[in-house]
């Protein structure tokens, strides 16, 4: 239900426009440092990986197809997303559910406003902007981390790297993490959302709500990664 | 009578002891001064490092005070009660990358016959232990933050001190063991459902053989003892990041929130960092 109604509020165009401003400026500001530092160990360490072929089968090539493919179907958009739901979900969850502990929902509902309209669906909608944002800012960042550990490590020039990259890798690929990052970003909103909004009234309420939508958002992470990679293989 | 002196004096010790704030982080033990707020640059890097460092060394210090039921409570809550989490996880990884395998490998080089061996290098060497830990970070990260964050919340640090305990022998050196003892175990077991897994998948949806898929050949010794190390380190790695977060927490149950999210993103960043510094460590050493 909570999600149909942002679902209904985004195609009614029913969005507070301050509020999803100001959520694009908090989640992209309080993200982009640790997507960045995320982002580049995975492009270094799956060039780590592809080593062992590199030396096994002497094809230079194959750093860049396999930093690439890796980096951007599967290890960025679920990075990113996991780093995304232990920062932004977890605080979303938390406002919320420190909410619902001093009853300002019920100062919310007297004053007839609708927590969903002014809150939540702006903020889902910010989310999806953000992550898909942030994913392919990140996957560029892994692949120039990659590319520069590749030249350190194993003395491939950057040029031959991404020549590698751009001949094997169509712009499917770069768009299916794209397209994943979406519909991560909406389990991350739904997830902290009704985590944050059914959390119990007390001191260790918070706490409990952040914890079960960490949890929850990285089980659902995994599902609808599988659930994406099985209907756009 | 004895213990009404006991407290006195243990009262008594603690007012003659110097006065430094409970989240005093390591350059503030060395240069003396309160932990800040917003720490500079040099803070925000060395801190967390010199904490990796000097929080396993004061607990073999502290060995013998050690409360020792604490380390089985930290192990069912990283180990048992994770168990069905990591399982659920790497299945998904292991259908998810080995469909992506797949999918590349026909279209690159036209031959599933590598599929199994490559995948199972990938994971032992890498995804196996870093998912897992990844997995513990969000599941453990959390809980072992806000637990921290509750007893400076509640000033029950200050009554363990009161009590001869502390940070170190109730909460660090505890959940540390129970990390390190969980920890390679939790990887043996993640990495094994994702091959099996990888391995039905690869059956039934690309026709790929039994045989050809487990064949275990081209592993070597190594790989094992990578896995191993890198579990092993992550296992140290994610308490002392989630509770020096939860230590660190100000501002009641809002802060504690706070400090629950620090500890996930803090203990997942230090453990893609660990594994990149082991994995060029392993590549350097391993070199094929």
């Amino acid at each position: 239900m909570l999600l149909g109604r942002v679902v209904r509020n985004v195609f009614r165009g029913e969005i507070d426009r301050p509020e999803f401003f100001r959520s694009v400026a908090n989640y992209g500001s309080g993200t982009l440092a640790i997507t960045f530092a995320a982002s580049s160990f995975v492009g270094m360490l799956m060039v780590l990986q592809s080593a062992a072929y590199v030396e096994k089968y002497g094809a230079q090539q194959l750093v860049g197809w396999f930093t690439g493919f890796t980096t951007l179907r599967e290890l960025g958009p679920v990075v990113i997303a996991l780093m995304f739901s232990g920062r932004i979900g977890a605080s979303h969850a938390a406002e919320l559910a420190a909410m619902v502990t001093h009853e300002q929902m019920d100062a919310l509902k007297i004053l007839a406003l609708d927590v969903v309209d002014i809150l939540i669906a702006p903020r889902m909608v910010a989310m999806v902007f953000c992550l898909v944002l942030l994913v392919a800012m990140g996957n560029t960042v892994a692949l120039l981390a990659g590319s520069l550990a590749a030249w350190a490590l194993m003395d491939i020039a950057p040029s031959v790297f991404f020549h590698a990259l751009f001949d094997t890798l169509g712009s499917a690929d770069f768009v299916h993490g794209l397209w994943k990052s979406s519909v991560f970003a909406v389990v991350i909103g739904w997830v902290s959302s009704y985590q944050g909004l059914c959390a119990a009234r007390g001191a260790s309420a918070v706490a409990q709500a952040v914890n079960r939508q960490v949890v929850l958002s990285a089980v659902g992470i995994f599902f609808a990664d599988y659930a994406v990679t099985m209907v756009m293989p | 009578m004895k213990k009404h002196k006991d407290v006195i004096l243990a009262v008594g010790a603690l007012r003659e002891a110097p006065v430094r704030p409970l989240n005093q982080n390591v350059i503030g033990r060395f240069t003396n001064r309160p932990y800040k707020r917003t720490p500079d640059l040099l803070t925000f890097l060395i801190s967390p490092l010199g904490d990796l460092i000097l929080i396993p060394l004061r607990t073999l210090y502290a060995w013998r005070r050690m409360e020792w039921c604490r380390v089985w409570t930290y192990a069912h809550d990283m180990g048992a009660r994770t168990l069905p989490f990591v399982g659920i996880v790497m299945a998904c990884v292991g259908v998810i990358m080995v469909v992506q395998s797949a999918n590349q490998a026909l279209r690159i080089i036209g031959d599933l016959s590598p599929l199994g061996p490559i995948f199972l290098e990938l994971l032992v060497r890498e995804m196996g232990p870093a998912i897992v830990a990844l997995m513990v970070c969000a599941r453990c990260g959390a809980s072992l933050a806000a637990e921290a964050g509750m007893l400076v919340a509640g000033d029950q640090l200050d009554a363990l001190r009161l009590c001869g305990s502390g940070a170190t022998t109730y909460l660090f050196g505890p959940s540390l063991l129970g990390g390190l003892l969980v920890l390679p175990a939790l990887v043996f077991f993640g990495t094994c459902i994702a091959y099996g897994v990888g391995g039905i998948a690869a059956h039934f949806m690309y026709d790929v053989g039994w045989g050809t898929y487990f064949d275990v050949s081209h592993m070597r010794i190594a790989d094992p003892v990578i896995c191993m190390v890198k579990a092993s380190i992550f296992g140290l790695v994610i308490p002392v990041m989630a509770i020096r977060a939860g230590i660190n927490a100000r501002g009641g149950s809002a802060g504690v929130g706070h400090a629950a999210t620090v500890g996930v993103i803090g203990s997942s960043v230090m453990v893609l960092a660990c594994d990149f510094f082991v994995g060029t460590l392993a590549y350097l050493w391993v070199r094929p």
